[in-house]
This record gives structure tokens, sequence and C-alpha cells, in this order.
């Protein structure tokens, strides 16, 4: 083995300010993939590493403006704006699951807090208030608009059930209405 | 080894080309209504256990520049701004400066209000900040540092999946990521060409199987970076034929993490393509007789 030809052992040699900002990042970075907390930057790129089988039916969310309308993000290219109606409902189903209170607040209040009692004053800010989750479908509205680009008076929000024939086309089995917005 | 001035045109070709292919990301997130003034406002995020996402809230900066119009605005303004001062000129440092201030502030807003971590941007806030660097010998330990990270995320991914989960060992793992994931497109697209393909590779998992492995084994592969450079103008391509699979087998687009590809591209390369151009030139500007 020869170390003195080894990446950080140049680096050490020639900046030290350098390796030491590395050296950090490096140890950070295995600490958290070692707990599995995902912390920015330090992500972890463990996609799809669980197994997964194939199930015998899928949950997909459908969403529905001006009484016949479908939402269909196509293309793959689309994601971001795909994320933000998609992830943000999933989010909005959870607290609301929660008895419309942010799934946050229990680990918050309960686990940290005690621990770091110098974050009471700013504990509010770590979680979503009910005057804005109150809000979300408001905004869902007027942000769906924008991407649709027409005025939109109503919006059903579907969860639909669906199984895969053997010739791999999907079919619905049940449709469940979510939200009706107006 | 580059000589000092190689190393000086090398940094300036490079920031070009990184600065360029962040404002094509820019431009990829106005299309797609994911700029902060674009999100209109959102009133929801997901913390989650990410002390950096804590941060940013305590801080009142989702306030500050994503639920506040004005000063989404101005903030999405002065990250074009920094940008494109740094593509027109490139040899200043202070945008570059106010973009890497910047761009984690947006990272970190989109994705605690989409409520993920999104990881295709992370590229994009690691990279310029090889460019703060004064001297050149810094700024090519810094390089060679998001070399090695570029490895490391694929490297990383292909452990998890062959050593942590085993996910890799399972021949109905990639049929289930697949239906998991373009259930939606299925059912509202059951005509298209490619949901056609999708049915002939459900109707053939084991080919669905096999291009899976294929996909894991190319980010396994990019081991060889750790020890050599010799093949880097190879492996630079494996990222690209994995992102390539995912955003048609797994709908997920993940383009805006190959910036940290150029970071495979060599002088010499660098080089060799310019002189592609100027041999070009020659040959337009030759009058004929």
């Amino acid at each position: 083995m020869q170390f003195h030809k080894w990446f950080l052992v140049t680096v050490f040699k020639e900046n030290k300010w350098l390796f030491g900002i590395f050296s950090i990042f490096i140890l950070f970075g295995i600490y958290f993939n070692y707990k599995g907390i995902e912390t920015t930057p330090f992500f972890i790129y463990a996609m799809y590493a669980g197994k997964e089988e194939p199930q015998s039916h899928y949950r997909i969310t459908t969403i529905i403006y001006n009484d016949n309308q479908p939402v269909n993000i196509r293309h793959t290219w689309q994601e971001p704006m795909s994320m933000m109606l998609y992830y943000t409902l999933n989010h909005y189903r959870r607290i609301e699951k929660n008895n419309m209170t942010d799934p946050m607040y229990g680990s918050i209040f309960n686990t940290v807090l005690p621990k770091y009692p110098f974050l009471y004053p700013v504990s509010g800010r770590l979680i979503n208030q009910p005057a804005d989750i109150a809000l979300y479908f408001p905004w869902f509205k007027k942000y769906l608009q924008s991407i649709v680009h027409v005025p939109i008076k109503r919006i059903f929000i579907f969860e639909k059930t669906i199984h895969y024939q053997p010739d791999g086309t999907v079919v619905a089995d049940s449709s469940k209405l979510l939200y009706s917005i107006k | 080894m580059m000589r000092p001035g190689e190393m000086s045109i090398y940094r300036t070709n490079m920031i070009r080309l990184v600065f360029g292919f962040i404002l094509s990301s820019l431009l990829f997130r106005y299309s797609n209504h994911s700029l902060l003034h674009q999100l209109l406002q959102p009133v929801i995020f997901k913390n989650d256990g990410d002390f950096t996402y804590w941060l940013y809230h305590i801080l009142g900066l989702g306030k500050l520049i994503v639920q506040n119009s004005a000063g989404a605005l101005i903030f999405d303004c002065l990250l074009v701004l920094s940008c494109l001062v740094t593509l027109i000129y490139p040899l200043q440092k202070i945008s570059v400066i106010v973009f890497s201030l910047l761009y984690p502030l947006y990272f970190l807003g989109y994705n605690s209000f989409v409520g993920h971590h999104s990881g295709p941007m992370i590229g994009i806030l690691f990279i310029s900040f090889a460019f703060w660097a004064g001297k050149e010998n810094t700024f090519l330990l810094i390089w060679q540092a998001l070399r090695y990270y570029t490895i490391l995320v694929y490297v990383s991914a292909f452990c998890w999946k062959v050593f942590v989960g085993a996910s890799v060992f399972d021949s109905r793992e990639a049929a289930a990521i697949v239906k998991e994931n373009l259930g939606l497109y299925l059912y509202q697209n059951a005509d298209t060409v490619f949901a056609h393909i999708l049915y002939w590779f459900f109707q053939h998992p084991l080919i669905l199987y096999a291009g899976y492995c294929l996909a894991v084994l190319a980010q396994g592969a990019m081991v060889i970076g750790l020890f050599t450079k010799k093949y880097d103008r190879y492996i630079g391509w494996l990222p690209v034929f994995f992102h390539l699979s995912t955003y048609f087998f797994v709908d997920v687009c993940f383009f805006e993490l190959l910036i940290l590809n150029f970071t495979f591209i060599g002088s010499n390369t660098f080089s060799r393509f310019l002189s592609l151009f100027k041999r070009k030139l020659k040959l337009v500007n030759t009058p004929t007789v």
C-alpha cells in the first residue's frame, strides 16, 4: 500500500484547512449513514435497497378538476411539479390522520424539547400550525391553476385501487373520493 | 499533471460548462413551476429528522423566501442573475460566491416544502464551491474530491442494494419497483407506445430483472474510479446509463445530478474537444479558390 499517494494524504500535505473540511464531511457522512438519518447534505443513497415484492393491488391518487379534466403529468421530466402536488398531498393526509396535527408534534414536544429546552421559544417554527394547515387546499387549488392555466372551480381527489392483469395492463378495482375542493 | 497556463484555461472552461448546466437546470425548474416564487407561497412543510431543515425554519428563512411572494421573487431573480453573471464573467468570483450561498437556500426551501429529500440537486449544491478556490492547486484538490464524491454516491447506492438490503438478489424486485412507480401513468395513459413497451416488459419480467441488475452493476463498476483515472472517459457514462434507465422505468428525473460528471473530464479531453472546433473553424475560414 502506497499511503503517500492516497488522496486524503495529498490533501493533508498540501492544504490542512481543506483536509479538515473533508474529514468533517466524511465523518458526518458516515455517522448519518450509520444512523440512517437523512440530513442535508449528507444523503443516504439507499433508494430501492429494501426488498419490494409485487403486490396484488396498488393504490394511486388521481386528481380531477372542473368536473371532468384529469391531471395527467405524463412526462418524467415534470417530476418537480408532480412532487409539489402529490407529495404535499400525501403529507397533508398524514397530518389529517394525526387529528390535523403535524406528525412531528409528538417527537418535538415529548423527546426533543425536554432534552434541549433552549429550543422552546422557536419550537412553533418547527411544526406546521393549524392555521397554516387549514390553508392547504386553497394553496393546492392556486398551484394547480398555475399549472393547468385555466380557472379552476372544483377539484376532486380520488384514491383508486388498481391491479395489473397478466398482459401488464392496469385495471381499477375501486375508487374512493378523498376530497372535494371548491 | 497540468501546466499552470493549461490549468487556468481548464478552470475557465469548466466554470462555463458548470454554470451553463446550472442555468439549464434553473430553466428546467422554471418550466416545472418549481422556482420559489412559482410555488405560490406553500403553507405546509415537512421537517422530519433533518436538522438542516430545522435550522432553516428556526431562522425563519422559509417564511422569508418561500412563503413571502416578494421575498421569493427577489430570491429567484438573484439566483438566476448570479448564475448568468458567472457565465458571462467567469474570471470573477463574487457571483460564484453569491450563487453558492443562495443555492442551498433554494435546495432547502424546495425540499422542505415538497416534503422530500430530493437528491438530484445535490451535485449543483456542492460543485460551485470548487470555484471559490483562489489557488489553482486548491481548486484541483476540491475538484478531485468532488470526483471521489461522485463515485462514492454510486458505489454506496450499489452497496445498499447488494450488501445491506440485498434487494438485487430477488428477481421480482424490478417488476415490483416499476409497477409501484408507473401505476398512475399506466392507468391514465394505457394506449401510449411507452405503455405497450412496459406491458411487454411485465410479460417478460426476467428481461426487466436483467436490465435492473445491469443498472445496479453500472453503479458498482464506478468503484474502478477510486483506483485509477485511466478509465474516466468510460465510467463517466455509467451514471448517464443508470439515470436514463431510472428515468424511463422508475419515473425519476435525476439529470441534474449528472453535473458531477464534469469532474471526470480531464484537461486532455477538453483540449481534444476544443481542437475539433478550431479545426472546423479553420476549414470554414479557408478561402476557396
